[in-house]
């Protein structure tokens, strides 16, 4: 026997539970789970995405969005607009709203390292099939091998990981000649050249 | 041009191409008067030294690079230290990891000496301090080649 409830009272229990439907899973960091576009997404290794998907996992068990992934199979275009799809999903369920500038992810979770004798602060990791390398800090060691055997050496790495380019960006830059590397020298090292602003360069190009 | 003359032309290149003046960290000829008054009473010259970069921060916290040494102050003690003796000159970034200190605020190098002890120097943040770890790698570079 269905009780009988006023019309007003039954709207108002109706409203209530669209409300928690709708409210409460966002307020959880849940909004996307369930969803019926939630797919596995892969690294660029081909393993199932340990990053925020915006689905199987609340995005509170990650710390940062710079641990997201992309889909197999997208090129670097499609990368790079999935990364940033994904960071606002990410960013709403955090509930912020501005990105960590990369010079401080780098600086946060990075580690130091020698690499073909220069000191290295920063870090590294596989996006699709680039391999980004994220410095905030390098200097030469007296073992230095100079910049060829550096990028051969990152290039190699990039290799073993997986990768046929590479991307390396300098981040906070104090030395104003690494922000004038010219052309033809980075051609020379296999990689294009660009000054992205003031302290921030970027040397692009495929791994052999 | 004197032997002086040349190592003080080209380091003060280097700190004007790898780095730039500051408020009080320059290239010795471009620091104000008052500034250049100030070093130079803490640092007497010989006949034949040349001052090329200095940094006169507070009568606490100043450095001065010559062609003939690194002159300078910190935390209560006078420092000098031949410029035939510096072996590296580093940044710990260890040291501003655990501390939070980005790249933008570091102040200390350190250098380390042919017999390898590491010696810290403060100077002001950002290019000028790029502008002198530069010009004391150059110093560096010529020293491991005497090696």
């Amino acid at each position: 026997m269905i009780p009988i409830i006023p019309i007003r009272l039954r709207s108002l229990v109706w409203l209530w539970l669209t409300l928690l439907a709708v409210v409460l899973p966002q307020s959880l960091g849940l909004a996307s789970i369930g969803k019926s576009d939630c797919k596995v997404v892969y690294d660029g290794q081909g393993f199932a995405s340990t990053g925020y998907d915006g689905c199987s996992l609340r995005a509170f068990d990650y710390d940062s969005a710079t641990v997201l992934t992309v889909d197999r199979g997208t090129d670097s275009t499609g990368h790079a607009s999935a990364l940033f799809e994904k960071s606002a999903e990410f960013l709403a369920a955090k509930g912020t709203t501005t990105l960590q500038p990369m010079a401080d992810a780098a600086f946060q979770t990075g580690s130091i390292r020698t690499i073909a004798g220069y000191e290295t602060a920063g870090n590294a990791g596989l996006v699709g099939n680039t391999y980004n390398v994220n410095l905030w800090g390098m200097y030469a060691t007296d073992a230095s091998q100079g910049p060829f055997a550096f990028v051969n050496a990152l290039k190699a790495e990039a290799s073993a990981a997986g990768a046929n380019q590479i991307s390396i960006a300098g981040l906070k830059v104090l030395n104003t000649d690494l922000l004038n590397i010219s052309p033809k020298f980075a051609e020379r090292l296999g990689l294009e050249f660009r000054q992205i602003s003031s302290e921030t360069i970027l040397l692009q190009g495929e791994v052999h | 041009m004197n032997d002086a003359e040349k190592l003080k032309s080209t380091l003060s290149a280097v700190f004007r191409r790898k780095g730039a003046n500051g408020r009080y960290t320059r290239v010795f000829d471009d620091l104000d008067s008052r500034q250049q008054h100030s070093l130079s009473e803490k640092v007497r010259l010989n006949p034949d030294e040349l001052a090329v970069i200095g940094s006169a921060e507070s009568d606490e916290t100043w450095f001065l690079l010559t062609t003939q040494r690194i002159v300078w102050h910190l935390r209560g003690r006078d420092e000098t230290l031949s410029i035939q003796d510096v072996y590296h000159v580093k940044a710990d970034f260890r040291k501003m990891m655990a501390t939070g200190t980005n790249k933008g605020e570091l102040r200390e190098l350190q250098i380390e000496t042919l017999n390898h002890s590491n010696l810290p120097v403060e100077v002001e943040a950002g290019a000028p301090l790029a502008g002198v770890w530069n010009a004391l790698l150059n110093l560096t570079a010529r020293n491991w080649q005497k090696k």
